[in-house]
């Protein structure tokens, strides 16, 4: 079953772009990464699930039921935490938390003070004495203190330590063993590489692709590393399914993704010093989507 | 000089608006003063006949309204009220607007000295206040003229209009040393807010009753008399020197305060 | 109700504020009254000596002033203006401290529609301007009991006081409106301030030019003291306006609210 469903969803602010034709899905129990550089849209995306903004035409839907419709009843199971984090400033934590918790029913308040210990968070602080790092893990104890189904993060980990990040990155796995779905936004891949199963990828607004991560590196691409003893010709590999071509002094990296014989056949007659064929990693990968078309 | 023109940008509409609101008064008033010069009957004997006192509880100057040059001075009051919230407002968020914007860090950790940015920032409030002040003299006379054979009144609109730019400059002053001393752009907004309306009501009270009458001096809006600017052509040389001096202080101390000022982020 | 409580929490250091603000604005003028009542009531027989036709013509025919109540009617117009600002200031901020204070992206995530939110937040106000209401009658029965020589018409007074509480009401619908009208406000003060001190401005104009009109436009008018003191009732045609008014502003807070897009960070 799908927890998100999100169908050729657009949003302008006037004539400036916010998402064109978004279209994916989230399946229960799923960790579903949401890559792309700063602006592509991922917030945009974000925020319409939540209802904070309405989009101009397409729809999503959360739990099987519209996000702009159902909103209120929707985000009864939704726990949300955003990249920047602001709360009512002459309140205590421990009252911000309290208020938090009031929306819901049937909320285990004693869960605040185990989350609180996990985070390492002084409840008795007030906010606008908290450092950011600290305001963040206000967020997500305020974003898990309901043990929602649908745990939406909008690139969680800036400000938090490597240590924190830990924790919070096995927080958020113990909530999806617990049957939790997860869908984590981030440019920073190598965190969304440690953390999800599929991935979708955002670009100027529009969805480059939907994949599994694994697929992703290990069946499509190879990346090769070509060292020359004497002039190159880079257009020898100007083929198709070969991108990141770079010349570095007489060594050449590209990847290639297609039928790993007709690399074969142009090496014939080369005169190697050196060859390495290895996965990219997904940064790689991912820098092919970002430099298209530009 | 890009501070300035940021300033200016940003504040284009509010400044719109109030004029704006200015024309209307004033041409929602003059529009009505054909009515009064028309139906008059003697209104000097009546209003001689009237103690002063009373004058004030019902909202009537106690000048001869139905000459249009004194039924303008009645305008004077509305002017300064309207003049002293715009410029004390701009003055109080001008100074202290990045801390609220959460942008401090960003300009002022610009290769400038704090009152590099300051500066600027109350050229674009002197020059914010001078077009309000030139709108309402332009709509003045324009509106005036129309019901006064085409005599605009110039010279005595001028006198009341500087008389009138004397007070805005005043609390430009007030709302920026607020700005640059208090903790934030809400308190600054809210002191100064509490104390133009204690200056208002100050300035009926010492109308009210002449025992309290040596405490004109702490109410601004006690400084100028609309009725003697444009009846008697005198604008009061103590108070403007009194005024621009205080103003002056007030910015200076703004410069000082603002330097010293910790920043939030 | 825990949306409702935690306004209430937040609102209460600045409503005790402006509880005591209002009722200072009253004790300061009522105050003046002992001294100036002998004054006042040879005013009176000054007045009664004056034509009939002339009484009539200026509204003092029915005029009493002996009585306190015309003192306190004087008094509560600067309580009604302060008052404005007051409610006009909950009005605008109360939903847009949200998105000023950028807890926008907590709240409206939270298991609520914002009709909700938006049905509990004015609640919040419209019992905040209760409390403000139940305090200054109260307050204002004291001071005008003991001050009074005379026994006082009570049902007069309890129209008068009570046009705070619709002048009010009608501020902070016309603030909530405003609010979700603009775009983004970034800080309340100058929006209330402004407007109420122009409002207030058409009023004391109308005052002196008595024009129906432009009594239609200031809400300052809708609840004219001396025309309620005349008829002992507020007018019937200003009333529904008011009400149509509050009303249309009300509902269309509701419906661009929840069209509106919350902007991010």
């Amino acid at each position: 079953m799908n927890v998100i469903e999100i169908n050729q969803l657009t949003k302008f602010y006037g004539k400036h772009r916010g998402i064109e034709n978004v279209t994916f899905s989230v399946e229960e129990g799923e960790i579903f990464g949401f890559i792309g550089p700063n602006g592509a849209g991922k917030s945009t995306t974000i925020r319409a699930l939540l209802s904070l903004i309405h989009p101009t035409s397409g729809s999503a839907t959360i739990f099987g039921k519209d996000c702009i419709k159902y909103g209120s009843e929707i985000r009864r199971d939704i726990g949300y935490l955003p990249s920047e984090v602001f709360y009512y400033e002459h309140m205590k934590v421990r009252e911000v938390l309290n208020y938090s918790a009031s929306f819901y029913d049937n909320v285990n308040y004693s869960r605040i003070q185990s989350l609180a210990e996990i985070m390492d968070l002084d409840l008795n602080k007030r906010i606008d004495d908290l450092s950011y790092g600290n305001k963040k893990k206000v967020g997500i104890i305020q974003g898990l203190l309901h043990e929602p189904k649908l745990i939406i993060l909008d690139e969680p980990t800036g400000g938090l330590d490597p240590l924190m990040q830990q924790k919070f990155f096995d927080l958020i796995r113990e909530e999806n063993e617990k049957g939790a779905t997860i869908l984590f936004s981030s440019h920073i891949l190598s965190e969304v590489q440690k953390l999800c199963g599929r991935v979708a990828i955002i670009k100027d607004g529009t969805i480059v692709r939907v994949e599994n991560i694994r697929d992703m590196q290990k069946h499509n691409y190879k990346k090769f590393t070509l060292e020359y003893k004497g002039v190159i010709d880079v257009h020898h590999f100007n083929l198709e399914g070969v991108t990141n071509l770079t010349l570095d002094k007489n060594t050449l990296h590209f990847l290639f993704k297609g039928d790993i014989n007709r690399i074969v056949e142009r090496l014939q007659g080369q005169s190697l010093l050196n060859m390495l064929v290895e996965e990219p990693s997904l940064e790689e990968i991912f820098m092919h989507y970002y430099q298209k078309e530009d | 000089m890009n501070v300035f023109k940021k300033e200016m940008k940003a504040n284009i509409k509010s400044l719109l608006i109030w004029c704006c609101a200015q024309v209307f008064i004033i041409f929602a008033g003059m529009t009505k003063y054909q009515g009064f010069a028309d139906s008059q009957v003697d209104m000097n004997a009546l209003f001689a006949a009237f103690p002063k006192e009373i004058m004030i509880i019902f909202g009537m100057g106690s000048v001869d309204i139905s000459k249009v040059a004194g039924f303008y001075s009645v305008f004077f009051l509305y002017f300064m009220l309207l003049a002293a919230v715009h410029a004390v407002m701009f003055g109080a968020v001008v100074v202290s607007k990045e801390e609220r914007d959460h942008c401090a860090d960003f300009i002022y950790t610009r290769p400038v000295r704090r009152f590099q940015v300051i500066s600027p920032k109350l050229l674009a409030g002197v020059i914010n206040i001078l077009i309000f002040n030139m709108v309402t003299f332009g709509a003045s006379v324009f509106f005036i003229s129309q019901h006064n054979h085409g005599d605009g009144l110039v010279d005595k609109v001028s006198l009341t209009m500087l008389a009138l730019f004397i007070l805005q400059l005043f609390f430009l002053a007030l709302g920026a040393l607020f700005g640059a001393v208090l903790k934030n752009t809400k308190m600054a907004t809210s002191t100064a807010a509490g104390l133009v309306m204690g200056f208002f009501i100050l300035s009926v009270a010492v109308d009210l009753y002449d025992k309290i009458a040596f405490l004109k001096i702490l109410t601004p809006f006690k400084y100028f008399e609309g009725a003697a600017l444009m009846i008697n052509d005198h604008l009061s040389f103590t108070s403007a020197v009194i005024l621009l001096i205080v103003s002056f202080v007030f910015f200076a101390l703004t410069f000082v305060a603002f330097n010293r000022r910790d920043l939030s982020t | 109700m825990n949306i409702l409580k935690q306004e209430l929490r937040m609102g209460r250091k600045s409503l005790i504020i402006w509880c005591l603000s209002l009722v200072g604005v009253l004790c300061f003028f009522m105050l003046l009254y002992p001294s100036i009542s002998n004054q006042l009531e040879d005013f009176q027989k000054v007045f009664k000596s004056f034509p009939i036709e002339f009484q009539q013509a200026f509204g003092i025919a029915d005029l009493e002033l002996s009585s306190i109540l015309s003192f306190y009617q004087f008094t509560l117009m600067y309580v009604l203006l302060a008052g404005a600002i007051q409610a006009m200031n909950m009005g605008v901020a109360i939903i847009s401290s949200e998105v000023r204070e950028k807890t926008a992206d907590f709240l409206f995530v939270k298991p609520v529609s914002r009709n909700r939110v938006v049905s509990m937040k004015i609640l919040a106000v419209l019992v905040q301007i209760l409390i403000t209401n139940a305090f200054v009658f109260t307050a204002a029965l004291i001071i005008v009991t003991l001050l009074s020589t005379d026994a006082y018409d009570v049902e007069l007074f309890a129209l008068f006081t009570l046009s705070l509480l619709f002048i009010q009401i009608f501020f902070a619908s016309l603030g909530l409106f405003v609010s979700v009208f603009l775009r983004r406000i970034r800080t309340v003060l100058p929006i209330s301030m402004g407007v109420v001190f122009i409002f207030y401005i058409i009023h004391l104009l109308n005052e002196t030019l008595k024009d129906e009109k432009l009594g239609l436009i200031s809400p300052f008018d809708y609840f004219n003291l001396s025309e309620i003191s005349k008829k002992m009732n507020y007018d019937s045609l200003n009333f529904l306006l008011w009400f149509v008014l509050v009303g249309m502003f009300i509902f269309l807070t509701f419906k661009l609210f929840a069209r509106k897009d919350l902007p991010s960070i």
